[in-house]
């Protein structure tokens, strides 16, 4: 038995090139953090899983069906403030959309959080990609590299009840710059409830390209200036270090109709309460 | 049109924030959970103090950690949730044995009490002569004094500084 799984094991990794850098991520990571958790540098870990899949597209006005899935693997640690992480992308698009290539994908991730006062934060969250085999023009690249910032208000004792529990209420507005220059204003709010969260977001790229058809100046990058804007609804349920979420996004102009479900975990080694 | 729901959407969630009173607001989710027979004897933007007719008793409740918290509250971040308000029991009152956990859900409902947290530098140290014995049936907690409640110990008139009217009560229903 134990022969089988090795066998079927040294199969899967001889024909899954992405399963090798996944494991080489992983055992990297853990290295890395293996002795700042031990000095107690780490507060804590994430793993986090994405699958997104497209099925609608918007582009200047004319609506397309591609045939899209995206996997995310993203694992970051915490130090304070601060956190690193990596993603790991891979993108695989169906017989409706060409060209069909799967393509993968890997990212460096970093992010500050600041509490300006207990009601107000300041969240900045950067990603770099650093290997990626498809031209940008593709629509389906599997990096990006930008970076976002929003102001978070949120009330640290909640505001109301319902059945007897805290409803905690937030809201946020920010922008994301990506590498091309396409700045996207973004605002939200939302509202958690017992492990239970609903947020709505807006976004909206304020310049880019309108007509991917006709791209102008912008021809090779053209997806990753796409002057887009929509509106997302997430939905979250966390028990422990669990979180379960669905994000569900609407193009208002120009974007995917895609629908991600999210699964997180994370591990606080300990806590800054006292 | 778009534009317009996106600014209504951003101003109209900053107002409601920036609306509400930055005042007692903490003291708005305890007075949720305040049993229906205690006084409130005073309320500030720090303070709550309790009275409880029945026990006599006050309980103090203050915002941020001080000399004279029996519970306090202190703000905490957590990566991937915004800051929020936990609740500890102080030494004050976790260690003082007049004042055992089963009177404090006549301050306070359960629902409350089952959130507060002892910090580690406060939960109770057995005293030393409970460490050196070998005879386990005693009970460690019984034996711990709490020499700032002792009125002729000089500390306690230092650490219950400045006087308030939290101290005040309790002084009074002392003697």
């Amino acid at each position: 038995m134990a022969d089988e799984f090795r066998r079927m094991l040294l199969l899967y990794r001889r024909s899954h090139r992405r399963f090798r850098i996944l494991t080489s991520i992983m055992a990297a990571g853990l290295i890395c953090t293996a002795d700042p958790v031990s000095a107690q540098l780490i507060d804590d870990f994430m793993f986090r899983i994405t699958n997104l899949s497209i099925t609608q597209v918007e582009l200047a006005g004319q609506t397309h069906k591609p045939d899209f899935t995206r996997k995310k693997v993203e694992f970051g640690v915490g130090v304070g403030p601060a956190m690193l992480g990596m993603i790991y992308q891979h993108t695989s698009k169906g017989p409706r959309t060409v060209p069909g290539r799967p393509d993968d994908g890997l990212m460096i991730t970093g992010g500050y959080n600041h509490m300006i006062h207990p009601r107000i934060s300041l969240d900045v969250y950067g990603r770099i990609g650093i290997l990626s085999r498809t031209p940008r023009s593709d629509p389906l690249y599997s990096t990006d590299t930008d970076i976002r910032t929003k102001l978070v208000f949120s009330h640290p004792d909640g505001k109301g009840f319902l059945f007897g529990k805290p409803l905690f209420p937030s809201a946020y507005a920010g922008f994301i710059l990506n590498q091309y220059g396409r700045f996207q204003g973004v605002g939200g709010t939302g509202v958690w409830w017992r492990g239970a969260g609903l947020y709505l977001t807006v976004f909206r790229a304020v310049n880019g390209v309108s007509d991917p058809a006709n791209p102008g100046k912008h021809g090779d990058v053209k997806h990753a200036h796409l002057k887009n804007g929509g509106v997302n609804l997430i939905a979250s349920y966390e028990f422990s270090d669990l979180v379960v979420e669905i994000k569900k996004n609407h193009p208002l102009r120009n974007g995917g109709n895609d629908l991600s479900v999210v699964l997180q975990y994370r591990y606080f080694f300990k806590t800054r309460e006292e | 049109m778009y534009m317009r729901f996106l600014t209504v959407l951003v101003t109209g969630t900053v107002a409601i924030f920036c609306s509400y009173s930055m005042a007692y607001a903490q003291w708005k989710i305890v007075k949720k959970f305040v049993q229906p027979q205690v006084h409130i004897l005073e309320e500030s933007k720090d303070l709550l103090i309790l009275y409880q007719p029945t026990l006599g008793d006050t309980l103090v409740l203050t915002r941020e950690r001080g000399p004279h918290s029996d519970i306090y509250g202190k703000i905490v971040r957590k990566r991937g949730s915004n800051p929020f308000r936990i609740w500890f029991v102080h030494k004050n009152l976790g260690s003082d044995p007049t004042r055992p956990r089963n009177t404090w859900g006549r301050f306070l409902r359960m629902t409350f009490l089952n959130t507060l947290r002892i910090p580690d530098s406060e939960k109770r140290q057995p005293p030393e002569s409970s460490l050196e014995s070998k005879n386990h049936a005693t009970p460690i907690s019984g034996t711990v004094s709490r020499h700032i409640d002792n009125l002729e110990d000089p500390v306690y008139h230092f650490t219950r500084q400045p006087y308030d009217a939290a101290c005040i009560v309790r002084r009074v229903r002392r003697l």
